[in-house]
């Protein structure tokens, strides 16, 4: 059972549905460097990165940097995997910053998409699972909301909110796989429950956050 | 924005679902391809997105942020460094691959020794071809490549002088990274192909692997274009390239060339 959900969040983006060649194209432009939709050009970091703005990514890693660092300290256990991870995951991130859709998704949640596909991806092929309490006691905390937006932290409560909603079981289920990274077979082992069942309330708890946060972008107007 | 639930289409979302939170194996990920090619409203991170914020979430609530290290931000500051100088000059088009023959072969000839690349235009070649490449469908291969110069390990090879008469003109680069086994060919001034005809091969010399160089693929150069960049997709692992060479082959390629080697980017 968990506690301290009360209260829940989020924003959307479309990496799939970028320009892509046809078949039998040939030449590519390069999308990923086209200028964003001109109203949004000056309001988004990521976008002004895409647009080969140098500062902005001073600012991307003052806004992200702890919040990258931290996940991907959370999904290694060794400084130095940590370390050549963000690295991977920044330039991710500089490369598909022109895919970041406000309307689709805040900065803040395009960015842990893209940093939790990447870490996912290296446990992946290093056939190794996250370290779960790893975060080092002798750095000094950072403070996530100095970096969130307003609107990203009323989509956190959104979130908070949805999972206080869901059933004990299936917050339990979420929060060792998506918070704390278990494997699907180590929760179903974990808490003596099927792997089928594991899945589903996983699958269920992500698409019952989805409705929520899309339910609450519709009334707010598109996320920033 | 409007409410877009996603279809009740119980693969897909346990496709996605998995997605989001212990990734995919290759045949899973190729299924999930298959099935968002049939839903085209559904991107692939539907349900990774709600797990970000959830884990984002669950980091506010508990406050388990940690602040990186002033040395860790140095290295990014130098690594965006790279990544912008290198993207400075991307806006370029990039040319895929077509694909080779899929049949898996070995050449067997002897070959010449692996120093002086440029010098070994014109003599028999030593091959080993692999599976075809896949077709390369990212988009994005300027900035790629622009991020892979920013890799630690990754190299870039200028194309040498070439002295096969209407190549000497060819000027460009390769970037290659070992650890990422990714690279892409750059060139200005290759003349256009009639794929109906000829087509261009890619081979990589890596002696550490074998003394056959590695097939790398073919390629089409359009009339017309000033500036070409080409993804490799080198199909064995390559330990320590030492030259990457192109010929000028019969559509979809050859096992085994007779040159000429008509331009060669040496390491070293």
């Amino acid at each position: 059972m968990l506690d301290g959900w009360t209260s829940c969040g989020m924003e959307m983006q479309n990496a799939r549905h970028a320009p892509h060649l046809s078949a039998g194209q040939k030449l590519i432009a390069t999308p990923d460097q086209s200028p964003a939709p001109e109203a949004k050009v000056t309001e988004s970091i990521l976008q002004r990165v895409a647009a080969g703005d140098r500062a902005a990514v001073k600012e991307c890693l003052d806004t992200y940097g702890d919040l990258v660092w931290s996940l991907a300290r959370r999904f290694n256990s060794a400084h130095a995997d940590a370390e050549d991870a963000v690295q991977d995951i920044f330039i991710d991130i500089w490369t598909h910053a022109g895919r970041f859709d406000p309307s689709k998704a805040s900065e803040t949640t395009f960015v842990a998409t893209i940093t939790r596909r990447r870490l996912i991806d290296r446990l992946r092929k290093q056939g190794r699972r996250p370290f779960h309490d790893d975060i080092d006691d002798t750095v000094l905390p950072a403070d996530l909301d100095r970096s969130l937006k307003p609107e990203t932290g009323v989509e956190l409560d959104i979130v908070a909110e949805a999972m206080s909603t869901l059933r004990p079981e299936q917050q339990e289920v979420l929060q060792l796989s998506v918070v704390e990274g278990y494997s699907h077979s180590a929760v179903a082992e974990r808490l003596s429950m099927p792997l089928g069942t594991v899945k589903t309330h996983v699958r269920r708890g992500l698409i019952r956050i989805r409705e929520e946060l899309e339910m609450s972008e519709t009334e707010d107007g598109a996320l920033t | 924005m409007t409410v877009s639930p996603l279809p009740s289409d119980p693969r897909l979302t346990a496709l996605l679902a998995d997605a989001a939170t212990e990734g995919l194996d290759k045949a899973a990920s190729s299924e999930l391809d298959r099935l968002l090619d049939q839903y085209r409203s559904v991107d692939a991170d539907e349900l990774a997105r709600p797990a970000a914020a959830l884990q984002i979430a669950a980091m506010r609530r508990s406050g388990r942020i940690e602040a990186m290290p002033d040395s860790v931000r140095q290295r990014l500051n130098e690594s965006a460094d790279r990544f912008f100088a290198a993207n400075a000059d991307a806006n370029v088009v990039e040319i895929q691959h077509r694909q080779t023959p899929p049949e898996k072969r070995t050449g067997t000839f002897q070959v010449p020794p692996w120093t002086g690349w440029a010098a070994a235009a014109g003599l028999l070649v030593a091959l080993i071809v692999v599976n075809a490449p896949d077709l390369q469908n990212s988009p994005q291969a300027p900035a790629q490549r622009a991020a892979l110069i920013a890799a630690e390990d990754a190299i870039v090879l200028p194309w040498s002088r070439s002295e096969e008469p209407g190549y000497e003109q060819v000027s460009g680069d390769v970037v290659w990274s070992d650890s990422r086994q990714e690279g892409y060919m750059r060139f200005s001034g290759l003349a256009a192909n009639d794929p109906a005809n000829a087509q261009y091969q890619l081979w990589i010399i890596d002696p550490d692997r074998d003394a056959r160089p590695v097939d790398g693929g073919v390629f089409d150069v359009p009339a017309g274009a000033a500036e070409v960049i080409v993804t490799i997709d080198a199909k064995l692992a390559i330990a320590r390239p030492t030259a990457f060479a192109v010929t000028l082959e019969k559509p979809g390629g050859v096992v085994v060339s007779d040159g000429p080697l008509l331009i060669v980017a040496p390491a070293g």
